[in-house]
């Protein structure tokens, strides 16, 4: 229960970029169909949703910083409990974005695009690389913290550089898949579609396990250290 | 259960400080002054009483229980104010609220809401925007709208006008009022809060100099003055942290030594501040 | 009752409760079987620590000017009148000790210090 008020209480300090979310997606919206079309420019759109979604997700560690912490340090709470909260955040932060693309898929669906299972399956495989590099982002910034300095400049390149490569994989995915099919030709893809949906089932339990391993290793490494 | 707080040989290593074998107990009713220079090592007393820090060595127990055994509960016995904002810059008010309402079950919403608006406080305004009287004073309501057992304050009334520390003066002995609850505050200067102060703990480098009823404090030192010429070796001895100037000396003595004054010097009783300061001269920062 | 603190005296704050409340107790300012207000009533309201109140008002205790019961708080004993007397006869021998004292001091004679106290006393 703490936990989830923990969870609330980075909303609340997170709330100034939850304004601009709404025009972030309309960006990658565009930036997917500039890509590509149809099924594919959603998978474009959904990494870079993600992308943007693995840097804004760490955003309450950089308000959690020195003197504006000891209101939440002293919250009567166990550590568990907060980085719990904290991570609770992370993933619904990430849940939220790709619920959001889950309804563009759907509504491109509803529009009478042809989504091949296979691009859905390989949407599941995103989002769970993104539920992935949110956990090793988080654990990252537990243990070593925001930084200063060219530290800093450190946690800024693991920020941002994660989320960067899945985009840029991706856009290149989704470029070579339609060099390779001339307009009117297609891949056989959706032959193995049954086994990709299956893979992007267990891509995302395997992103959320490991994303509890991080927890408690973060539970474990700060338990023992002051201002924690 | 007569003690409140109970603190045994508390230790704390740093690369460059050691807070070293502090041990006390806080009866309930009662309010202690946790006086030292700045970087004695009072902050990090304090911080290891309400668990934000952890201690090297030694245990702290709140009414009976250590953190150890029971983190929550321990947590909710204690209200802290420092002395600067430990709030979110970019909240409100409001926003506080919330959090305190989630997390503590004894939290009142009514007598919160009664403490903004007696002391004036901004509903609309960020709490970085607050002038500091108003950071402290938020800190305060927060911290008195729920039930706690132990006031922790480090600095709290640093910067604060009299008319305000006055008030704060009247709320801890509000707080203390009904014999169960004890405050613990921490000053490099303590003048208007030492006549409210039942016990003092005065440290230096992380050590403990002194720690006693204040009134047994003041009676067990003088404050004396005279020319420095006059003082005889005997008494040279004695003397803690003389200070000179062109026109005579002032110095602590323990007044069990007053035999030695004679008729030539001028003494009186001293202020907790003035024995402090005297130590700290006879040490050394 | 008045309490009246000053930082600035010889007397511990302690012992200035316990010299107001005292002679307001014999001056009759507080009357006996009046109850005193607690302990810690008396500290807030004065703005002065607890353990000093607790001081005062046992040593008024041990003096016999004042009981302490439990839960009926501390109730004004009825003063003995030689007590009284015992009281201000101690007073006007310190205030007369320091006019001889400062008399000595400055080699004044018995029978010119006598004077003065008999033209003050017409006076």
């Amino acid at each position: 229960m703490r936990a989830l008020h923990f969870m609330k209480i980075d909303y609340v300090l997170t709330r100034k970029q939850m304004y601009f979310m709404p025009a972030i997606l309309v960006l990658a919206w565009v930036v997917g169909t500039g890509v590509s079309k149809g099924a594919m420019s959603l998978l474009v759109t959904c990494s870079y949703t993600l992308f943007v979604a693995s840097i804004f997700s760490t955003a309450p560690f950089g308000y959690c910083t020195g003197k504006n912490k000891g209101f939440l340090l002293l919250l009567p709470a166990t550590v568990k409990e907060r980085v719990a909260g904290r991570f609770l955040y992370g993933l619904s932060f990430v849940a939220l974005l790709g619920t959001l693309c889950a309804a563009l898929w759907g509504a491109y669906a509803l529009a009478g695009y042809e989504l091949p299972l296979w691009t859905v399956a390989l949407g599941l495989c995103e989002l769970a690389v993104g539920i992935l590099i949110m956990a090793l982002e988080f654990l990252f910034f537990y243990l070593f913290g925001e930084g200063k300095g060219n530290w800093q400049q450190l946690s800024n390149i693991v920020r941002i550089a994660p989320g960067m490569a899945m985009f840029f994989g991706m856009s290149y995915f989704v470029d070579e898949i339609q060099e390779m099919t001339p307009a009117g030709t297609s891949i056989d893809l959706e032959a193995f579609a049954g086994k990709f949906m299956q893979a992007g089932v267990v891509a995302i339990v395997v992103s959320l396990l490991l994303t509890v391993v991080a927890a408690a290793v973060c539970v474990k490494v700060i338990g023992k250290r002051d201002y924690a | 259960m007569m003690e409140l707080l109970e603190v045994k040989n508390l230790s704390k290593h740093y690369k460059n400080f050691d807070l070293k074998d502090i041990s006390f107990t806080l009866p309930k009713g009662y309010i202690m002054g946790y006086v030292g220079a700045n970087g004695s090592g009072k902050t990090t007393t304090l911080n290891l009483i309400t668990g934000i820090v952890k201690g090297t060595d030694g245990e702290v127990q709140i009414d009976g229980l250590s953190r150890e055994e029971n983190e929550q509960a321990y947590k909710e016995k204690i209200g802290y104010v420092g002395d600067e904002s430990y709030f979110p810059d970019h909240f409100k008010i409001k926003h506080i609220r919330t959090i305190l309402k989630d997390f503590y079950p004894t939290f009142s919403a009514d007598k919160f809401n009664g403490f903004i608006r007696d002391w004036n406080l901004p509903e609309n305004k960020l709490i970085k925007d607050f002038s500091r009287g108003m950071k402290v004073m938020l800190m305060f309501a927060s911290v008195l709208a729920r039930d706690t057992k132990l006031l922790v304050l480090d600095e709290a009334t640093n910067g604060l006008d009299p008319v305000m520390r006055t008030e704060i003066l009247k709320l801890l002995q509000e707080y203390v009022m009904d014999g169960e609850r004890s405050v613990i505050f921490s000053t490099h200067i303590l003048s208007d809060l030492e006549q409210i102060a039942d016990y003092i703990y005065f440290i230096h480098r992380g050590r403990t100099v002194l720690y006693d009823a204040k009134d047994e404090l003041i009676e067990n030192f003088l404050l004396v003055k005279g020319e420095s010429a006059k003082i005889p070796p005997a008494l040279k001895k004695e003397l803690i942290g003389m200070e000179e100037n062109a026109y005579g000396f002032e110095a602590i003595l323990p007044s069990d030594k007053a035999e030695l004054l004679g008729s030539a010097f001028l003494f009186e009783k001293p202020t907790i501040d003035q024995i402090v300061i005297h130590y700290i001269m006879s040490a050394g920062r | 009752m008045n309490i009246i603190i000053s930082n600035q005296s010889e007397l511990p704050i302690y012992a200035q409760i316990r010299e107001q409340l005292k002679e307001q107790i014999l001056n009759g300012q507080i009357p006996e079987g009046e109850t005193l207000p607690s302990i810690r009533q008396l500290a807030k309201e004065v703005g002065v620590s607890v353990i000093t109140t607790t001081r005062a008002y046992s040593e008024l205790e041990t003096e016999g000017f004042i009981a302490t019961m439990q839960g009926k708080g501390s109730v004004v004993l009825p003063t003995d009148n030689n007590l009284l007397r015992e009281q201000y006869l101690l007073r006007i021998e310190e205030g007369l000790s320091t006019a001889i004292e400062t008399a000595k001091t400055m080699g004044m004679s018995k029978d010119e210090l006598t004077d003065i106290f008999h033209n003050l006393l017409e006076t």
